[in-house]
Formats: structure tokens, sequence, C-alpha cells
């Protein structure tokens, strides 16, 4: 039998197959839409498009397929909104040898400052998720809108859950090595991304987490270890990166390090905490199995309410 | 024969086969013009196979048993031009348990709805053999014949969410995610005498997330304040085992309730100001279970509150044309309003009794100022000081300090790609301290300075490195280290150190072909010391090191056949050195070895199809002897694979239409 609370999933799934039919199945719909393009794209993009078809070494077409390409929307870019007027680089002036650049180069080899790359970007898309850009890390650094999206393709690999991290890995080299390791993520898999986590665009808070700490980012998917609970466990409430490595390591829970070698960061000689590891202990000096937590095994924080010392040392 | 689980969706399949039906029953020949500016969309459909079960490649992405798969992936877009309205279907992986689908339409600047679903299993990546009945619920016991069992938690999503634009300032955006995890995680408690026992924690979770946001956007002012809930159940409240083992409290419902506002403002087009304010309010006063052995408290739930208060400000300017500075300060108040109770009246001094709610202030200055040289040079100086406040238990079993704050210097030069050759050498300083240790309830001889609290000094280079040598070749290279110097009053951690380099090529080697290849390893070391209860002094060298490399090519052949492969290797070492009064007693040490292959080879059939190949193969090896010889008090047994191979190749055809 159904449970009740699993009421929402059922009605989605029934609601996602209802639109998906309705949507695609109308003949009608399909319907080839006429049109003529008195510019081959965009509005006004004439002068460029005479030269730049797909053929030429900088293609431009494509930007079409895009949400910049949908001049239904007055909001739509043209190409000079982008890239300057450019006259200089249109009409060619004669005894230049080569031809000058556009007012506003984006990429690489830009001259364009990264500044005034990203002001065209931010004129229209400064609200939302952007707001805090400006002084964010990659602010900072210099890096430009077009160093991780392309705008002249459909598919733009940062904003591809499948692609996205390897657009990030071009300058975060250590979370790459990270990823692959036995405990991790399934962000290989793009099951969880980067922008699951981390707003690139800047945030209020700090790593540039997608809510306001570390713990924040990480209940989106870990509410349980929330709490509050009778008996918290102080550096859980204050940072899930005390303890583990969210982008991956080679010890099962994504620890920084083995059990009991953890732990003994952090508590004092007083009965078995710092007992020296044995392979062949099986209770207080134990390195093998989870080690300190095959006893204090709700270490997150536990809410047994029992007249227990035992509950009070995360046991139960 | 194909896995017939993978169909339990079949509603969905369904509507998903109808869909692509549609879609190409009416895709037309489009002109090549059309075909570069209208959106394309795609969808393939084949076969898969997975050579054997398998513990590391199919973790996640729902191949981790051998046998056929179904291989469906679309990704359909239709815009109309007249009304600039989107339309788009996506599905992935749709034949696995790590499906994904989404469908939404959108007119952009006016309106825009979707709906999500997705599926994710995380297989558990060792063989669990055991006698404990009842996996996966809350009434768990030991029976007699020891079995396989296999773990897996499980993963289903639901998202809808709209946005409208109420005028061209104004927009309204309304999410709601709801979301179900169930299964079995491996867990433990303790046993009798002092001896573990193997359980598995029950998972049977809810969460919810509500968001609503309006912004309002102008050239010169953006604000975006909403609400946010996240909404947390769980239906067991606890473990009960029938063999005498002690009851496992289990995670309560709890929930947050969160206002926040977020803004900017630009003054000029270079000065500009941001701002945060978040109010958040954390409850769990769900009911306790009900133990068999004695309460003292009278309350039957906890009761819980927390206040969470975040600020933010930011300011950002280029006074002049070479000067970039930026300023912010960052407030965040964590204000734990759980009343305390004696749940424990037997005590000791390191613990007396009361639950222990755990308040913390967090303020935390920055200042950077970035000065531009001629010939793209840049200098970039900047400090930041953070400041931490938290509340300390009255009796405490590890030293506590309420006070801890931390200043770090940062000065780095860089130099603009230009003229083919960038990069840049930064140079970080800081150095932690604090407030007077609050000792713990343990003798004198045993003061042990927490990692996250003692005197540190680090410091910290950072050197990049990017060349275009040629228009085909351009490399990277990054080089990190940092050394950590822990000032501790008689134990705890003393020091640390972490490098990290990275060398990154690309190289074209003509219009047709391209080859990657990047070389990276990173080495982290710290060294700990301690004495046992029994006063014998030890120490702890743990050292970790990673060296990976990757090869990729991605080209196409004369006679129009599209094909790539990535190549990756990686070896991790794990070293335990232990000196101690009796000699060496080091732990011996652990290595992964990784090796993965994928491929594919893609054959055009026609302007609209194609036929693609793909193969993978992973290799995991290692000799981590975590589990080795373990035998949990009830006779369970943990393994993991010391070598899990796998093959998997997938043959799909892919239609492309406009």
């Amino acid at each position: 039998m159904t449970k009740p609370h699993r009421l929402p999933l059922l009605l989605g799934q029934a609601l996602l197959a209802s639109l998906l039919l309705m949507f695609f199945l109308a003949p009608a719909a399909l319907a080839q839409q006429e049109r003529e393009y008195e510019d081959l794209a965009l509005t006004g993009d004439g002068a460029c498009t005479r030269c730049h078809d797909e053929l030429e070494y900088v293609p431009v077409l494509s930007i079409a397929k895009t949400a910049h390409g949908t001049v239904a929307d007055g909001r739509t870019p043209t190409c000079t909104s982008c890239h300057g007027a450019s006259t200089a680089h249109i009409d060619n002036p004669e005894g230049t040898s080569v031809r000058p650049p556009v007012d506003r180069l984006f990429g690489l080899a830009s001259d364009t400052p990264v500044h005034e790359q990203n002001s065209a970007c931010l004129d229209c898309h400064q609200g939302g998720e952007r707001i805090h850009w400006q002084g964010s890390a990659h602010d900072s650094n210099e890096v430009a809108c077009a160093s991780c999206h392309e705008l002249h393709t459909q598919d733009d690999k940062v904003r591809d859950r499948q692609e996205q991290a390897e657009v990030c890995f071009a300058c975060h080299q250590e979370q790459r090595m990270e990823v692959t390791r036995f405990s991790r993520h399934p962000i290989p898999e793009g099951k969880v991304i980067c922008s699951d986590c981390h707003n690139a665009h800047g945030t209020a808070g700090p790593k540039l987490l997608t809510r306001d700490s570390v713990t924040d980012t990480c209940y989106q998917c870990h509410a349980e270890k929330r709490g509050p609970f009778i008996w918290n466990h102080q550096p859980v409430n204050e940072d899930c990166s005390n303890c583990h490595n969210p982008h991956g390591t080679n010890v099962a829970g994504m620890l920084k390090w083995r059990t009991p070698f953890l732990c003994q960061q952090c508590h004092e000689p007083s009965t078995h905490q710092t007992n020296i590891p044995d392979l062949d202990d099986t209770r207080f000096a134990a390195a093998r199995a989870r080690s300190c937590l095959n006893c204090h095994t709700n270490i997150h924080g536990g809410n047994s309410p029992t007249e227990s010392s035992r509950a009070r040392a995360f046991f139960r | 024969m194909i896995k017939h689980k993978q169909f339990r969706l079949l509603p969905l399949t369904a509507a998903v086969a109808l869909v692509l039906a549609g879609q190409a029953a009416h895709a037309e020949d489009v002109d090549e013009l059309e075909q570069l500016i209208r959106p394309t969309s795609q969808a393939a459909f084949g076969i898969g196979v997975v050579s054997e079960d398998n513990r590391n490649f199919g973790q996640f992405n729902g191949l981790a048993e051998g046998g056929a798969y179904p291989l469906v992936d679309f990704d359909l877009n239709r815009r109309d031009d007249e009304t600039g309205v989107w339309t788009r279907a996506e599905g992935r992986d749709l034949g696995t348990d790590a499906r994904e689908l989404r469908f939404g339409q959108k007119r952009q600047g006016g309106w825009e709805y979707f709906v999500e679903y997705g599926e994710l299993t995380r297989n558990h990546p060792y063989r669990v053999n055991t006698t404990l009945n009842g996996l996966g619920s809350n009434q768990q016991e030991y029976g007699s014949g020891q079995r396989d069992q296999t773990l897996r938690l499980d993963r289903e999503r639901f998202k809808i969410g709209a946005r409208t634009f109420l005028s061209p300032e104004v927009d309204l955006k309304l999410t709601y995610r709801h979301e179900e995890k169930s299964g079995d995680r491996a867990w433990g408690a303790q046993g009798a005498g002092f001896q573990a026992n193997f359980l598995t924690e029950p998972v049977d979770y809810r969460h919810e997330e509500i968001n609503a946001v309006l912004g309002y956007t102008t050239e010169k002012l953006q604000l975006s304040g909403g609400y946010l809930a996240s909404l947390f159940g769980n239906q067991p409240k606890v473990l009960d085992n029938t063999t005498g083992q002690p009851e496992l409290s289990l995670p309560l419902d709890n929930q947050s309730h969160q206002l926040y506002l977020n803004g900017g403002y630009s003054f000029t087009p270079t000065t500009r100001a941001s701002f945060q304010a978040a109010y958040d309010r954390l409850t769990q006063d769900d009911a306790f279970f009900t133990p068999s052995d004695p309460v003292v408290v009278n309350e039957n739930n906890l009761d819980g509150k927390v206040i969470n208060t975040r600020l933010m400000g930011r300011l950002t300017s280029r006074p002049m044309d070479r000067l970039q500075v930026t300023g912010q300060l960052r407030y965040s108040d964590r204000d734990d309003r759980t009343p305390r109770r004696q749940f424990v009246t037997s005590t000791n001094s390191r613990r007396d009794g009361f639950n222990v709610p755990h308040s913390l202030t967090r303020t935390t200055g920055d200042v950077e100022a970035t000065y531009s040289l001629p010939q793209g040079y840049a200098l970039t100086a900047g400090v930041e000081r953070e400041e931490t406040e938290r509340s300390a238990p009255p009796v405490r079993s590890t030293a506590y300090r309420t006070e801890v704050d931390e200043t770090t210097y940062r000065l780095a030069v860089k130099r603009r790609l230009t003229e083919r050759l960038g990069g840049s050498l930064a140079y970080l300083y800081s150095d932690r301290g604090g407030s007077d240790f609050l000792e713990s309830g343990n003798d004198e001889s045993a003061r042990l300075d927490p990692i996250n609290l003692a005197d540190r000094q680090r410091d910290k280079v950072r050197l990049t490195l990017d060349w275009l040598a040629t228009d085909a070749l351009d490399v990277q290279l990054r080089y990190e280290q940092a050394w950590d110097d822990y000032d501790i009053r008689l134990y705890g951690p003393r020091e640390g150190e972490s490098r990290f380099a990275s060398l990154d090529v690309g190289y074209r080697l003509n219009d047709g072909w391209q080859l990657t290849g990047w070389l990276s390893q990173d080495q982290t070391e710290i060294e700990q010391i301690t004495r046992t209860g029994g006063g014998d002094l030890w120490s702890a060298d743990l050292r970790h090191k990673g060296r990976a490399l990757g090869l990729g090519l991605r080209g196409r052949t004369l006679m129009g056949l599209k094909m790539g492969a990535d190549v990756q290797m990686s070896l991790d070492q794990s070293k335990h050195l232990i000196a101690s009064v009796a000699g060496d007693e080091s732990l011996p040490d652990i290595f992964y070895r990784r090796w993965g292959l994928t491929a594919f080879l893609e054959k055009p059939l026609s302007e609209h199809a194609s036929l693609r190949l793909n193969y993978a193969y992973d290799r995991l090896t290692t000799d981590d002897w975590t589990w080795e010889e373990w035998t949990y008090n009830d006779g369970t047994t943990i393994s993991q694979d010391r070598r899990d191979d796998v093959h998997f190749v997938g043959l799909t055809y892919q239609y492309r239409f406009w």
C-alpha cells in the first residue's frame, strides 16, 4: 500500500507524464514555423554574419539556438550589445595590416579588461544569484564570465549537469583528483554537481556556498544531521568540514583521516580515548572496522532521553 | 535479460516513448541555415551491458549489477519564434536507477514553470555477511544463519517550480522539492563485553523544501528576498533489537524556516555595495521514543530551538582605473535557545548529565586592494580577521575555547594572460589564537588542544602559470604548499603540511583532433602527539600521497567517424606512522589504485541519425585492511573486494532534429 507521505512523489510523476504527453504529441504544435530572417539570426546581425558564418574562423550563428537568440524577447541583445559598435572592425580601414578587433573581445586572448568583459553580462544579469558577484572570489581573481560560459553554442558546458565539473576542474585541479577517490559524492556521475553546493557567481557566505554556511549547505541533502539534538557534538554543529572532505577521500564517510586518529585530534587521554590504535584489538584500541564509531555510533548527535551516561557519549 | 526493475516507472517510461515517437514523426528536413539557428533536439535509445556485479563503478550510476540495461536519454528543445516560448523536456539515464526527468516551459522575461523527477541509488561498496534480520526496519534481531546482504540507499526526488514577471523589474519565483530517502546504512552498537555488534541504520526520511523568492532588478538596485522552509521527517524514531541491545535513537523530525534579503546597489559604474540579512528559526520538538531504561526528564520532547541571524555587507570600488578595493563584514550568530535539562543524574568531572545547547557567533572582516601595474601585472594585498565566540558546557570532556580569532594576510602578484604568458604568485600567512582554554574534567597531565581550536600559524604559497605556447599548445601549471605550525600546551597536533602540484596540457593536432593531458600530485601530512590513559607518550605521523594522470583524445576521422577516449589513473597511499615508548607501532600502509578508460565511436548514418558505441573499463585495487580479519561480536563480517574490475559496452541509436 502506498505510504501517505509518498503522495507528492506519485502526483509529481503523474503530472510530469501528463505534461510530456500534452505538449509534445499535439501535431499542430510541431508545424514548422514559417518565418523569414531579414538578418540571419539576431536583429541587426547582418553586418557581422556577412562574414561570420559557421565556416568562418569565428562562427557565431549558433547563438541563435540559445536564450540570447530568442528575438521575440525584446531584451535579447544584438551582436553590438555585447561586442560594442566595433566600427573599425567592420570597416577595416585601409592601411591596416590586420583587421582591428571588435571593441569588446571575450576569451583568453582578449585585451579587453576582465571587468569590462563582465560588465557586458552584468548589465542584464546582475540580479538574482549574481547580486554578490562584485568582490566575490572569482571576481577578485579576474575570472571572466566567458572563462566558464560559452555563449555561442546551445550546449553551454557549465550549465550541463554532466559536463559542469569538467569546466570547474580546469582551474580546481585538486578537486578533480579528490572526486575519483573511494569515498565521494556522485560528482563524476553528474548526480551531485559543483553548483549544487557552490554558487560561482558570488554569495554572502563563505567559500561561495549556496547556503549561508557549510552546515546549512550540507543540510540541503542531509537534514537529519541538523538537530538540534539532546547530545550535540560541537564540531558537528560548527562545520562539517572539521571531519569531512566533501570532495572525496579514501576513508569511508569522506573522513579527512582514519579513526581513531581523527578523533584523537581533539579528545584527551582519560580512559581509552588515546589508546594506541591496534589492528588486533576489538574494543578500546580498535583500528579496524569503524574504530571509535563501533560504539560511539550516533556521532552526529543523539536523541536518547534515557538515564544512561552512554547516551551522552553518542552510544545511543 | 534486461533487468525488470528498471521499468518500475512504467507510466513515465511510456510517456517518454510516446514523446519521442511524436517528435521523430514530425521531424522535418530543414535547410542549412535553420539547422544552424534553430534549437537542436536529440534522443538516444540503445542497450548497455555490464560485465559483472561490481561495488565501485556502479556505486551511484545504477549499473552495479552485471547484465543488460536499456539506455534511454533525450533532450528535446522547441522554441516558438513568434512568442519566444521555449519548451524543453530532458531525460537522462532513464534505463537505470539513476534516472532523471525534467519538463519545463518558459517565455523569456514573462513566465516559467518546470517539473523534475529524479532517482539516485547508492550501493554500499562493501559485502556484508550477517545473521541480522529486519535490515531496513527498526526491528532488527540476530538470527542463526549467516548470509550475504546488500545494503543500499535510494533517493527519490520530485521538484516543481514556477516564475512570473509581475513587471519588467519584479519577478516571483516559487519552488517546492520533495525528497524521500530509504534503505539501510551499515551501523553498529556497543554490545556485551564492550564488543561491537553489527546493526543497520534504517533510513526512511522525508525532506521537503519550499522556497518563495521575490526579486526586484533595476540598473542600479537589485533585491532578492524570500522565505525558505526546510522540513525534515523520519518515520522510525528508535532502533530496537530484540536480542538485548539497548535502543538506539534515530533522527527526529526537525524544521527550519528562514527569511532572507539579498541586495546590491551600484552607486556608479565602478562602485557597488551588496548586503544580506537572514533570520532562520530551527526547531526540533518531535516526541522522544519511550525507552525501556529509566528516564528522569518529564518532558517528552527536547523543545529544541535555534535562532540563526546572518548579516553581510560588502563594498567594492575602483576609485581609479588602476585600483580596485573591496571591503566586507560578515556576522553570523547561532543562538541555541534549547532549554537545559538534566537527562542523566550520574555525573563526574567530565559530564553533568545536562543536554548541550551550542551557541556560536562569528564575525569576519576582510579588506583587499588590487593595483594594476604596467605590462599586465597587478599587485594584490589583503587582510582578513575572523573572530569566533562560542558557548561552553559548564563541565567538559575536552578542553574548550570560548573565543578563537584568526588573522590572515595575503600578498599576490599576478600577470594577466597577455602575449601568451600569465600567472600569479601568492603568499598567505595566518595566525590563529584565542582566549585561555577552559580545561576539561580530566587530569591536568592530559591537556590536549583540539585541532580546530589550537593556536596555529599557517604559511602558504601558491604559484600558477598559464602559457599559450603556440596557437595549438597550451600549458597550465599549479603549485601550492602550506605549512601549519601548532603551538600546543602539551598534547595535540604539532605540525601539518600539504602540497599540491598539477600540470595540464592541451594540444590541437589539427582542426579535427585534440589531445589533452594532466598530471597531479597531492600530499598531506600531520603530526600529532598524545599519551595513553596509562601515561605512555606516543605520536602519530599521518601521511597521504596521491598521484593521478589523465589523457584525452577527441577527433573526427576522414570517414566522418567521431571518436574519443579518456584514460585516467590514480594511486593513493596512506601511511600511519606511530612512535611510542615501546618503539615503532605503525599501522600498515594502505593504497588505492584506480584505472579507468572510457571511449566512444560515433558513425553518422544520415543527417539526423548516428550510431554510437560506448565502452568503459574501471578497475579499483586496494589493500585496505579496515574490514580484514574483523568479526563483529554477533558474527557479522564485512569485506571489501581487493580488486574490482568491470567492463561496460553500450550501443545507442542517436537521433537529432531541429
